[in-house]
C-alpha cells in the first residue's frame, strides 16, 4: 500500500509513537471541525475530536492495511459522534423551537450583521437536524472534500447510496434555509 | 432517467468539478423542476460560504497531550489480578467448591422439626390464615389468658359496670 499514512500508522503499531503524533498533527484540525460539523457544538467537538484520537492510540494492535488511513480515522470519529448525537436529539428539538422563533424576529431586523450572525446559526442548526447518515455522506463530502467513494467506505455503504443521501441532505437544508435566502434567483442561469 | 437522478449526477459533477454530462446538461437546460433545484442549490452554495470556521481551541494539544500521557501510564500498568478471566475462573471454581461441600456436609436437621418452628416458617409464609389448626391454637391460646384472670378482678368490673 503506497498511502504514506498507513505506514505511519504501522510504524506506531510497532511502537513509534512518533508516528502517532504525527497522524495526530495532519489530521487534529481535520477531526476537530469534522466533530463540529456533527455535532454542531465547539466544545463537545473538541473532546469528541480527543475521544476519537485516543480511540485511534488504543487501536494500534487491531489497525489492518486494508483501507486508506483517513477512511479508516474518519470511521472511528464518524461512529463516535453518531453515538455522542443520540444523546443530544431531544436537545435538537428544542433547539428547532428556538430557532423557528429567531427565524421569525430576524425576518424584521435590518440589521445585515445581525442576518448574517442568524443564517450561521441556521445553518448550524440546519446541518445538525440532518438524518444522521444524510449529515455524515454531506459532511465527509461538502466540508472534508472526501469522494463519494471514500465517503461510501467510511460510512460503509454504497457510492449511490451516498449520491442519494447527499442530494436528499442538500434538497433538505436547501428548503430549511429558504427563508434566509437574501438574493434574487438569477433564472436561465441554472448551469 | 427521473429528475432525481439528474440532480444527484449534477450535484456529484459539481464536487468533483467537472462539467456535468451532455445528457444531464441538456436535461437540466429543459427542465423547469431542474432548473428550481440547480438554482436553490447555487443558493446554498452561497449561503454555506457563511458558515463558521470550526477550529481547535486554545489548550487543545495540552488537553490532550496529557489525557494520552495517562492513556500511556494506563498502558503500562499491570493489569490488575481482579481483572484476569482465569483467575476469576478460579475463585469461581473455589466458590463453587465451598459451596457444594457445605450441602453435602451440612449437619443433620432433627428428624420432627418442632411444631413452633413449623409456626413460625408458616408464618413467614404468611399462611398461617388458611390453616384451621393454628385458629385453635389461637383460641386455646385465648382461653389461657382468660384462665388467668382471677375472679376477685372479674366481681370488680362487674361492679364497676353495674348501675
Amino acid at each position: 500500500m503506497t498511502d504514506p499514512e498507513v505506514a505511519l500508522m504501522v510504524a506506531f503499531a510497532r511502537g513509534e509513537e512518533a508516528a502517532f503524533v504525527s497522524l495526530y498533527r495532519t489530521y487534529r484540525d481535520r477531526i476537530v471541525a469534522y466533530c463540529g460539523r456533527l455535532l454542531g457544538d465547539q466544545a463537545r467537538a473538541e473532546e469528541a475530536a480527543q475521544d476519537v484520537f485516543i480511540k485511534l492510540y488504543r487501536a494500534r494492535d487491531s489497525y489492518s492495511e486494508r483501507a486508506r488511513f483517513s477512511t479508516f480515522l474518519y470511521h472511528i470519529a464518524t461512529n463516535h459522534c453518531f453515538n455522542l448525537r443520540a444523546q443530544l436529539d431531544q436537545r435538537l428539538v428544542e433547539r428547532r423551537r428556538e430557532l423557528d422563533e429567531s427565524a421569525h424576529r430576524g425576518a424584521q431586523d435590518p440589521s445585515a450583521q445581525l442576518a448574517n450572525a442568524r443564517l450561521r446559526e441556521a445553518l448550524r442548526d440546519a446541518l445538525a437536524e440532518l438524518p444522521d447518515n444524510q449529515r455524515g455522506a454531506f459532511v465527509l463530502v461538502h466540508h472534508q472534500g472526501l469522494s463519494y467513494r471514500d465517503a461510501a467506505q467510511v460510512l460503509e455503504t454504497s457510492e449511490s447510496a451516498v449520491k442519494s443521501l447527499i442530494h436528499r441532505a442538500r434538497e433538505t437544508m436547501m428548503r430549511r434555509l429558504d427563508a434566509y435566502a437574501s438574493e434574487p434567483s438569477e433564472v436561465n442561469h441554472a448551469l | 432517467m427521473r429528475c432525481e437522478a439528474y440532480q444527484e449526477a449534477w450535484l456529484q459533477a459539481r464536487y468533483a468539478e467537472h462539467a456535468p454530462q451532455p445528457r444531464v446538461r441538456e436535461h437540466i437546460e429543459t427542465c423547469v423542476d431542474c432548473q428550481r433545484f440547480t438554482r436553490g442549490q447555487k443558493q446554498l452554495d452561497r449561503q454555506l460560504e457563511h458558515e463558521q470556521p470550526i477550529e481547535p481551541g486554545l489548550g487543545f494539544d495540552t488537553r490532550f497531550f496529557a489525557r494520552l500521557e495517562a492513556e500511556r501510564a494506563q498502558a503500562k500498568l499491570p493489569r490488575s489480578p481482579w481483572r484476569r478471566p482465569a483467575l476469576w475462573l478460579s475463585w469461581a471454581s473455589l466458590a463453587a467448591a465451598l459451596a457444594l461441600a457445605l450441602l453435602l456436609f451440612r449437619p443433620a436437621r432433627e428428624a420432627q422439626p418442632s411444631l413452633d418452628e413449623d409456626v413460625a416458617l408458616m408464618r413467614e409464609l404468611e399462611l398461617v390464615e388458611e390453616l384451621p389448626m393454628l385458629r385453635k391454637l389461637d383460641e386455646v391460646e385465648a382461653y389461657e389468658v382468660l384462665a388467668r384472670i382471677r375472679s376477685e378482678d372479674l366481681d370488680a368490673l362487674a361492679a364497676e359496670v353495674s348501675p
